[in-house]
């Protein structure tokens, strides 16, 4: 059993065709910035007016559901996106869904901050068409301020999925966060970091948006929210601009 | 938008002009068509000969419209805008003579008013009346207008008229049509019928007023609609014959002929005579403009002369001539009768070929030819809106955009038939932002660059394009006895229905309105309405269901019951129509009556179709058994009369609210997805349909099965009491084939339970789809995902579907500021319509839906 926070359809921006996104609940990053406070917590939790998030779920009947779009997916080339939350939270039953999915003949992506230990790389990376992987920063201590956890695992996994899957199967995500990231160093050591690992291809930039502030009330944390600038048509600009070239081409909001 | 192109203000011009320019009523054609009949009078000629002088007669005196704007001549009032009167019909008759002057508009609803107060107080409903009223009220729902503001005046659909053409109206020619009209007949023949309950028949006489008689009410769930049309004419050989070479074709088949045979060829060479004389007027017209026209326009006039001094008498030599041809017959058709209900077809396969050899030979351009279409969409729509009564005002609008041009999809052969023209149309469907539904088939081999184009303008906010699905539809036509080839040649016509084009008779609209349906077969025979109900609609059968396999069973059998009622009530129109009115103004056009010897309202074409629309909700019906079996047959938790109970509180009451509590909590309403509410919705419709396959009609044609809802779901739903899906009273069903409002799962999960209807036993269905404008193009990426999703809907089985690709941010921005808004087209039940246009209850009925957004950060 797994606990599933919200499973959408009509997904069209985590990864090629229409694509079912389900959410898996618990996450062992506290980004400040998150999008999604509700995914945080690995349990069920009630919101502010009594509602449930998140369901205990077994793999077969959420692969089932999903599945029931398939018509919609080999159409497009999409399939199913599991996200969070951090999926890998949930390794026995990300990995269980994943089988069944496969099974199922649904193509199989994976929305993942990296934060998971080295040893789950092999099975996932059988079981995962298309790594969506989250590079949030480079550097370790503005990775452990922004984040609460050091990145050092994070990295390690990132540089072994591009040095052992084939060209195509690992997308990097990039959430482009002013006053974390979006600093030019900062953005410019990740596209450093991409290309000496020899990473060519697109870039997902995740721009930043002050609209959690909402969900953070619904999960009783209001104080938890914090705004951070909206970022200008100029910085996207400059931010696309150092993510370009080398091998590298930057999509705002991924695809 | 390409405000570059060379005609743009000239298209604006006549957009402008039909939008915001005053509508006028013309009583010309009244005034000729009943001096003629009345002439003809004791004759002894037959109705046919009849109908076609007196509209011969009209023809010949008509005054001709024409516009400096007009590249495209003919119009059918004398008026820029105007609608003429089916005097003989009578369809508007009695809204005319109630509702053009205040003091006679107080005197009918007067007169309404005192036999609805005297039917209650015999019935005694008054209690439950005003009861319902208070219901009615509390969900905002303003009751039915009686807004005593003239036609001239009110806010909604305002038509002028002259002040010697409305003496002449009121004075001389509508007392001369009472008690002789064919919907005077009709009601007399219903009445007469047996066909109603007592309490019906009670009911009717009671609630009939000033209202149009657009729909004759059978039962309170059943109705036939009074047009004469749905047809879309044989245009091929329009252009291949000219209406001479037609006309020296009836000849020489009547030279042969005898008796009834040759009567009936003699009334075709009238007929076809007079659309002659129409044509030849209309160049008159141009001719006499030209004369003392100033240099600068004479270019586009002597060109439009030339074009009008060949066609539609000869057949055309260029793509310009090939449409006018076509538009001045299908004005003069039209005329002979309105209002709206006849197409225009494929009309990129029928002009494809002049535009190509044009193309070839430096003749014209794409610029030029979609100005031309351009103008050609809106001048559709211009013929297509009608004089309703102030009583529906609430609910109504300018223009129907339906009346639909059909393009793409499949040859009678089976290939590709997507042409430069397809293209064109569909740039001018978006260009005109005329409301004018555009058709456009789809089929494997549709050409991803059509579907985007489509999909980018829809994600821009043009609501006015319609998607079919061939495979579906044409599998439909054949098993109701199409041949293949003449299946694959589908076309759109009314709204959203399928038929054979230039083959197809068929002037027969009915209804079967669901919800009430199951009302009457819970209430074992009586019929609950807001107004009181009725009793004895149909025989009581006693003992309740025991099992939910026997309610549906019961459901079925009054399904058959009121469906053999409506069949009856259906042909006995059609006799009359046969009888009184027959229309060798279509016969003229249409395969099949010239080789019979035999009208259309008769028998005559090929093929021959009588429909019954399934409306009021499949939605409401589906989720209310669905519920019912949960609550009732599986769990237990109530009876069928205390959900009978609380839908009559409105879920008002403890006891209302509990249950309400109750059917909310069942989970998987249709539209969901959940495959065992699908089949149960499969299940329902593939029943019905399989009574209505039962019947034929009197021309020897099938009944076949449609779900189009029009406005009905709005209006109907203001008259209904609660339903067991959790609908409260007074508050809209669902539109058409859409479900309930009531979509959580996502688009795809919507859309699959759509496509689970068996479509094939369809010929035309409505499904609203409203998409935020992201979820539609706002990127190539985008625009692709949106294809892809037609395609595999289409691939499950969904045959219909017509995007509506506004935000209701916007249209809600649109209730405050019309003027801004003035452009901006959503689709109703199955065509569009200006926003701004419509009344207030139908917008926020269309707010409600619910609007469908891509997922995803």
């Amino acid at each position: 059993m797994g606990v599933v926070y919200d499973v959408q359809g009509y997904a069209v921006h985590d990864g090629p065709g229409i694509r079912t996104a389900v959410f898996l609940k618990g996450c062992p990053l506290r980004c400040w910035w998150c999008h999604n406070p509700e995914s945080q917590r690995p349990e069920p939790e009630r919101d502010a007016r009594g509602d449930w998030i998140g369901e205990d779920t077994d793999a077969a009947s959420l692969v089932g559901r999903v599945a029931r779009d398939l018509p919609f997916f080999t159409a497009s080339g999409g399939g199913v996106t599991f996200t969070g939350g951090e999926p890998t939270a949930q390794l026995p039953f990300l990995l269980e869904a994943l089988d069944r999915a496969r099974a199922a003949g649904l193509h199989t992506a994976l929305e993942t901050c990296g934060a998971f230990g080295s040893r789950w790389l092999a099975p996932l990376a059988a079981r995962v068409d298309l790594f969506l992987f989250d590079l949030k920063h480079v550097d370790a201590d503005a990775h452990r301020r922004g984040t609460g956890v050091g990145n050092r695992r994070i990295l390690a996994n990132l540089t072994w999925l591009l040095r052992e899957l084939a060209p195509g199967r690992v997308t990097p995500r990039v959430p482009v966060i002013p006053g974390f990231n979006a600093d030019p160093a900062s953005r410019r050591a990740i596209a450093g970091f991409l290309r000496d690992r020899g990473y060519r291809g697109p870039v997902h930039l995740m721009p930043y948006h002050g609209l959690a502030r909402d969900k953070y009330a619904r999960v009783g944390r209001a104080q938890d929210f914090r705004a951070a600038p909206a970022l200008t048509a100029a910085d996207r600009l400059a931010i696309a601009a150092d993510l370009d070239g080398g091998g590298l081409s930057p999509v705002w909001g991924g695809a | 938008m390409n405000a570059l192109h060379p005609d743009a203000d000239r298209i604006g011009r006549i957009r402008r002009r039909f939008q915001t320019g005053p509508a006028f009523v013309s009583v010309e054609r009244a005034r000729y068509y009943t001096a003629a009949w009345r002439a003809s009078e004791g004759l002894g000629l037959a109705p046919e000969i009849r109908v076609a002088l007196a509209m011969r007669a009209v023809y010949e005196r008509m005054t001709h419209h024409l516009d400096p704007d007009d590249r495209l001549a003919g119009a059918w009032t004398e008026h820029a805008l105007g609608v003429p009167i089916d005097i003989e019909r009578g369809v508007f008759n009695a809204v005319f003579d109630a509702e053009l002057t205040r003091p006679r508009m107080l005197k009918a609803r007067a007169l309404t008013a005192a036999r609805a107060a005297g039917y209650l107080a015999r019935r005694g409903g008054l209690v439950t009346f005003l009861k319902n009223q208070r219901i009615a009220r509390a969900h905002g729902g303003a009751p039915l207008s009686m807004a005593l503001d003239p036609m001239p005046a009110r806010r909604v659909n305002p038509f002028q008229i002259r002040p010697a053409d409305r003496r002449e109206l009121l004075g001389e020619l509508l007392p001369y049509w009472r008690g002789r009209t064919l919907v005077d007949r009709l009601d007399g023949a219903l009445a007469d019928s047996g066909l109603r309950s007592r309490d019906m028949h009670d009911f009717v006489l009671a609630v009939a007023g000033g209202a149009s008689r657009q729909v004759e009410m059978v039962s309170t769930c059943a109705t036939v609609a009074t047009l004469q049309g749905h047809v879309i004419l044989d245009h091929d050989k329009l252009l291949r014959l000219g209406l001479l070479g037609m006309r020296d074709e009836v000849r020489a088949r009547a030279a042969e002929a005898e008796g009834a045979e040759r009567t009936f060829l003699e009334s075709l060479e009238i007929a076809l005579d007079g659309v002659i004389v129409f044509a030849r007027r209309l160049l008159a017209r141009i001719d006499r403009e030209l004369a003392v026209a100033p240099l600068r326009r004479r270019p586009v006039l002597s060109a439009l002369r030339d074009r009008c001094a060949r066609v539609p008498l000869h057949p055309p030599t260029t793509f310009a001539e090939a449409l006018q041809s076509l538009w001045t017959v299908k004005t003069a058709v039209e005329l002979a009768h309105p209002v709206n209900l006849h197409a225009f077809g494929r009309l990129d396969q029928i002009l494809g070929p002049y535009y190509d050899a044009d193309l070839a030979a430096g003749r014209i351009d794409p610029e030029a030819a979609t100005a031309l279409l351009e103008e050609l969409l809106l001048k559709i729509m211009a013929q297509n809106l009608r004089p309703e009564s102030n009583l529906l005002a609430n609910f109504y609008h300018r223009f129907l955009g339906s009346s639909p041009v059909t393009v793409g999809g499949v040859t009678p052969d089976g290939a590709d038939g997507t042409n430069a023209l397809t293209y064109l149309f569909v740039e001018a469907a978006a260009r005109s932002r005329a409301v004018t539904n555009l058709s456009v088939r789809v089929h494997p081999g549709t050409p991803d660059a059509l579907l985007e184009a489509v999909a980018g303008h829809v994600a821009a906010g043009a609501s006015c394009f319609s998607l079919y699905n061939d495979a579906v539809v044409a599998e439909a036509m054949e098993r109701r006895g199409f041949a293949p080839a003449d299946a694959r040649d589908y076309a759109l016509m009314g709204c959203v229905e399928a038929t054979s084009p230039g083959r197809t008779g068929g002037m027969s609209a009915n209804a079967l309105l669901l919800s009430r349906l199951l009302d009457i077969t819970l209430r074992d025979g009586d019929s609950a309405l807001l107004a009181g109900t009725v009793r004895g609609e149909a025989p009581p059968l006693g003992a309740p269901p025991a099992t939910f396999e026997a309610l549906l069973d019961a459901l079925v059998a009054r399904a058959a019951y009121f469906i053999d009622k409506i069949v009856r009530a259906s042909n006995l129109r059609d006799r009359l129509y046969a009888e009184h009115l027959p229309a060798p103004f279509i016969s003229a056009f249409m395969e099949g009556p010239l080789e019979r010897g035999r009208d259309v309202t008769r028998g005559g074409a090929r093929y021959d179709l009588s429909g019954i629309s399934i409306i009021n909700a499949v939605a409401n019906l589906v989720d209310a058994l669905h519920v019912i079996r949960a609550l009732v047959y599986e769990r237990r938790v109530c009876t069928v009369p205390e959900v009978l109970a609380a839908v009559d509180a409105d879920f008002q009451g403890r006891a209302g609210e509990a249950i309400l509590a109750e059917i909310h909590a069942v989970p998987g309403r249709w539209g969901n997805g959940d495959p065992a509410v699908d089949a149960l919705a499969h299940d329902v419709v593939a029943r019905l349909a399989a009574e209505v396959h039962r019947h034929r009609s009197f021309r020897g044609g099938p009944f076949v099965v449609y779900a189009i809802s029009m406005i009905t779901h709005t209006i109907d739903g203001r008259l209904s009491v609660a339903t067991p899906d959790g609908r409260r009273a007074a508050t809209p069903f669902a539109a058409s084939c859409n479900p309930a409002n009531v979509e959580r799962e996502g688009v795809t999960a919507a859309l699959r339970s759509v496509a689970a209807l068996p479509f094939e036993e369809m010929l035309g269905a409505a499904v609203n789809l409203k998409l935020h404008p992201s979820a539609v193009g706002a990127t190539p990426a985008a625009r692709a995902k949106w294809v892809a999703l037609i395609r595999a809907y289409f691939a499950l089985g969904g045959a219909q579907l017509q995007p509506t690709g506004v935000s209701a941010e916007t249209l809600r921005a649109a209730q405050r500021d019309p003027d801004a808004y003035r452009d901006l087209v959503v689709k109703v039940g199955g065509y569009s319509s200006y926003f701004v246009d419509l009344g207030p209850e139908v917008q926020d009925e269309i707010i409600a839906r619910t609007e469908h957004g891509a997922s995803g950060v």
